[in-house]
């Protein structure tokens, strides 16, 4: 009896014991639990900016693509800043004389001797080439961007203007895609009585379509290769002449009153737009039922010059402020030639340089697109096409010859003054960019 | 019953005992546990409930703030058209201005739309006129919106707010991709801004925000104008399970715990709502983890405890089964013969009278000592006792298992045998036969008893097939036929139905 009453007492104790040690335990794990510092380290993504200009379709699928890009890379965050072309310019001075510019930019080909001239202006693309693959572009395609020995930028596309009617307009004219600038007077004639016009196009197409008409006329260039103006006030008073011809004849809208709406709806017959924009004025128009042609260069027989030109659509360079130049070059990659993003870009900006990216597009059927055939056009004239001038695309040159042309559109001067109050404007425009 | 069944019998009703005690416990540890689980966890849930509902309030007011600051920014930079007559009184289908000033003037408006919009991702800044002509960025997909035309009076209507003169619109002509700021400047121009909806991801940027939780900008019909889940379409009614419980919500803040969600709503300065969500079970994941972690704990508990009980039982029931055992042996047994006690001797052989089994017969065997008492007087109490030890000792070795034997008295036992596969004479033969071995046995044994003071043995028998006869009547038939012998001359057996024939 003894021996059982001290076994029942052992085994109280042993209960006692291990519910004792139980509870100590659990209370001690969660003193440990609240006592712990808690530390987590968060890993902050590298943030960089970049920027572009253009219409909807460019804004929506860059946005797009800017998450896929994201995706692939998820440490490293891109803010965005977009809008417009016209004021684009007057944006990109701020930030560049302000040194607060995106990190990947989309520039214009001017641009390259407008904030670059020794090659400074923008990073090096060479030294980022362990991120960026340079070897989708040929030697002749990188040296648009060559600036003093050094990459500033890429090429997206090799752009040059076209021509698109609306073949219904056209017919209920009776008239014929136009060849020649006869044809475009012609054309006109017949169209004033209703009040319509042959071409509308922007204040830049307008001024690039007459330095046409005057190379072609004169058999020389307006601008010298290194951006001077060699045009004299016979000249200009040419152009200044043909301009106004042109408006007074219903060959041009004027370009304050061109809108993309007065095309769509046939008050306009045709548009004289880079082939990047064939979106807009090609498929657009098609879209709506009506039936679009594109026209080859008007051109004067027996010309010397051609009095077009080609130059690379946009650019992609990376500031030379950037403090992530890795993460930038990146970026800059992707845009040109991965896959995913060539998708979502197609030929929006033209027919695309980067081999990389012609491979991705022809796997997806690239020659049916409109930019496409446009470009293929502009390849059966690349002879007679030279190498744009960035002065031409000048936005201070080309307003200085809006506001002194419309002086003599609107009979506020003589042609002779005007001829002359203009070209000593565009001259100022040119020195002050110097 | 044989005492070695009874005695197992004890054992286990005793441990059955034990384990009902245990199941009780174990009953009562989960009882308690869920109890404690579900009014104890029950009131941790409300409390999460209460304050995620807190923390997802200060969420959402602070990213109303942030949509209210984007919306003010913008509406203040339309308002720095203000800033010049020529721009904000301008009216572009005055058929009095010449053509020339036209273009002038449309200059100078497209020069301070493009300074004052240049840092800011407009898809649209422009002044539209009555005849729809426009000045600045009016995009080409805003254009496509209105391919009859009617742009201008198509915005007119979302001019609202008649102090500011200005409003706000989304799914304009089906288009969800933006949002659109309408201010008018003069009787024939408004002023639309737009931007991209996907711009409010920077507007709506928190930091640390609930995970699973949903953050939407609504329009006054319920649309979606931006949800943080880009699964869900733009455009489209909030879901009706959100919707719903914020019908007739009029103030600027309110909060809502329903079964299915946590809710939040605040209302932006033009009327939109920015509205916070996220699925009450998100919140209460860890809360119901932590439930069915404690349900199973006590599951485990419970079963553990029983485990153990039963080890405990049975290490209990060995030494507790001999203590029954001897406890039951004493109350049970006459610890002077070794035989039953008379009670339980009644106990046992009314026990098997009820059992109503037929074709049995019974034999019911009533012994007495003759002149015992003279053993007692001549030998003295301590030899009696032993006589009684003897006896027991003789009828328990010459009978087995199957047969009762108990001490109803003094010299006085009594036998139980019940025959099931014999027939009556049969029995009666054996039963015969059974007693001239105990008489005998009797004789020999207590031959010097006999001699000394005449010590013999006298019996009555009562054999009978009657399906349920009770004890008395067996008692009080065995009892007679024993007066019977002891009166015809002692030390013999007397059969209850013998003296019957002979009374007749």
């Amino acid at each position: 009896m003894k021996e059982y009453r001290r076994q029942r007492i052992a085994m109280l104790i042993l209960i006692i014991l291990i519910v004792a040690g139980s509870v100590a335990i659990i209370v001690k794990l969660d003193e440990a639990k609240v006592n712990t510092v808690s530390v987590t380290d968060r890993q902050d993504e590298v943030r960089i900016r970049m920027s572009w200009w253009g219409n909807d379709g460019r804004h929506k699928y860059t946005m797009e693509g800017v998450d896929v890009f994201h995706m692939k890379n998820p440490g490293i965050a891109v803010d965005y800043r977009y809008g417009e072309w016209n004021g684009y310019e007057k944006r990109t001075k701020v930030w560049m004389e302000s040194h607060t510019e995106t990190d990947v930019m989309q520039i214009n080909y001017a641009w390259l001797d407008q904030y670059s001239p020794d090659g400074n202006g923008f990073y090096d693309l060479n030294k980022l080439a362990d991120y960026i693959d340079l070897d989708n572009f040929t030697e002749e395609e990188k040296s648009y961007g060559m600036k003093n020995g050094k990459l500033n930028a890429l090429p997206i596309a090799m752009n040059s203007h076209t021509f698109y009617y609306n073949q219904d307009v056209l017919d209920k004219y009776g008239l014929k895609v136009p060849e020649t600038w006869d044809d475009l007077l012609n054309m006109g004639k017949a169209m004033a009585p209703d009040g319509k016009y042959v071409l509308g196009m922007s204040k830049k197409q307008m001024f690039l379509l007459l330095l046409s008409y005057y190379e072609q006329t004169y058999g020389k260039q307006m601008f010298s290769q290194d951006g001077g103006l060699v045009i004299d006030e016979e000249g200009m008073t040419f152009i200044l002449d043909f301009y106004k011809r042109m408006i007074d004849e219903h060959v041009s809208c004027p370009i304050e009153l061109f809108e993309r709406s007065k095309y769509m709806s046939g008050e306009i017959a045709g548009a004289m737009c880079w082939i990047s924009d064939t979106k807009i004025y090609c498929d657009g128009l098609a879209e709506t039922g009506a039936k679009v042609v594109r026209a080859s260069y008007p051109k004067l027989n027996g010309s010397k010059l051609s009095g077009w030109y080609i130059k690379p659509a946009t650019m992609w360079a990376i500031s030379a402020d950037t403090v992530h130049p890795e993460e930038a070059a990146k970026l800059l990659d992707y845009l040109l030639n991965d896959p995913d993003m060539v998708k979502l870009q197609q030929t929006e900006k033209g027919v695309p340089v980067s081999s990389a990216a012609i491979k991705t597009l022809s796997e997806e059927g690239l020659s049916e697109t409109n930019e496409y055939k446009a470009t293929m056009e502009l390849n059966k004239n690349i002879e007679s096409l030279n190498l744009m001038i960035p002065n031409m695309e000048n936005e201070k040159i080309i307003d200085a010859f809006k506001v002194g042309a419309d002086e003599y559109i609107f009979d506020k001067q003589s042609v002779e003054e005007c001829a002359r109050n203009t070209l000593d404007a565009m001259k100022k425009a040119i020195s002050g960019e110097k | 019953m044989l005492k070695k069944e009874r005695k197992v019998e004890s054992g286990e009703r005793f441990r059955w005992f034990l384990i009902e005690i245990l199941v009780v416990f174990a009953a009562i540890i989960l009882i308690v546990t869920v109890f404690l689980d579900f009014v104890i966890l029950g009131r941790s849930r409300s409390a999460l409930q209460q304050t995620s509902s807190e923390l997802i309030a200060a969420n959402s007011r602070q990213l109303e703030l942030n949509i209210n600051s984007y919306l003010e920014r913008v509406e203040t930079i339309s308002t720095l058209l203000f800033s010049d007559e020529s721009i904000y009184l301008y009216d572009a289908t005055d058929p009095g201005i010449e053509e020339y000033n036209k273009v002038k003037n449309e200059e100078t408006i497209n020069n301070r739309i493009v300074d004052i919009g240049l840092m800011e991702n407009y898809s649209d800044f422009g002044i539209i006129y009555s005849d729809d002509h426009h000045v600045g960025w009016i995009s080409h997909g805003t254009e496509d919106l209105f391919p009859e035309g009617g742009i201008y009076e198509a915005f007119s209507k979302y001019i609202v707010n008649e102090k500011k003169n200005d409003g706000w619109c989304f799914g304009i002509g089906g288009n969800t991709d933006r949002m659109f700021y309408v201010k008018r400047l003069n009787p024939n121009a408004i002023l639309v801004a737009s931007t991209y909806t996907r711009e409010l991801l920077s507007v709506f940027i928190y930091p640390e925000q609930l995970e699973g939780m949903t953050v939407r900008l609504v329009d006054a019909e319920d649309g979606i104008i931006f949800s943080s889940n880009f699964e869900e379409e733009i455009g489209k009614k909030i879901p009706f399970e959100i919707a719903g419980q914020l019908k007739n919500d009029l103030g600027t803040s309110r909060s809502v715990i329903t079964r299915d969600y946590i809710i939040n709503s605040n209302l932006c300065s033009n009327s939109w709502r920015v509205i916070c969500s996220i699925p009450t079970k998100i919140i209460l994941n860890e809360n119901i983890k932590l439930r069915l972690f404690t349900l199973r704990a006590s599951g485990i508990m419970a079963i553990l405890f029983a485990l153990l009980g039963l080890v405990m039982i049975r290490r209990l029931s060995r030494p507790m089964d001999g203590m029954v055992s001897s406890l039951q042996e004493r109350a049970e047994v006459d610890r002077l013969s070794g035989v039953m006690n008379k009670a339980t001797f009644e106990e046992e052989v009314t026990e098997r009278l009820t059992d109503s089994s037929k074709n049995r017969i019974l034999a019911f065997v009533m012994l007495d000592m003759d002149n015992f008492k003279q053993v007692n007087d001549k030998l003295g109490h301590a030899y009696g006792d032993q006589v009684i030890i003897r006896v027991g000792e003789l009828l328990r070795s010459m009978y087995e298992d199957d047969t009762r034997i108990g001490r109803l008295g003094g010299d006085e036992f009594a036998l139980f045998t019940e025959f099931t596969d014999l027939k009556y004479d049969d029995a009666e033969r054996s039963v015969k036969e059974q007693m001239k071995k105990v008489m005998n046995a009797f004789a020999g044994e207590f031959h010097k008893e006999r001699e000394q003071c005449d010590v013999s043995l006298s019996a009555g028998v009562y054999l009978t097939d009657k399906e349920k006869p009770d004890f008395n009547e067996l008692y009080q038939k065995a009892d007679k036929a024993l007066y019977n012998s002891k009166n015809t001359g002692k030390s013999r057996f007397t059969f209850y139905d013998e003296l019957q024939g002979g009374l007749s």
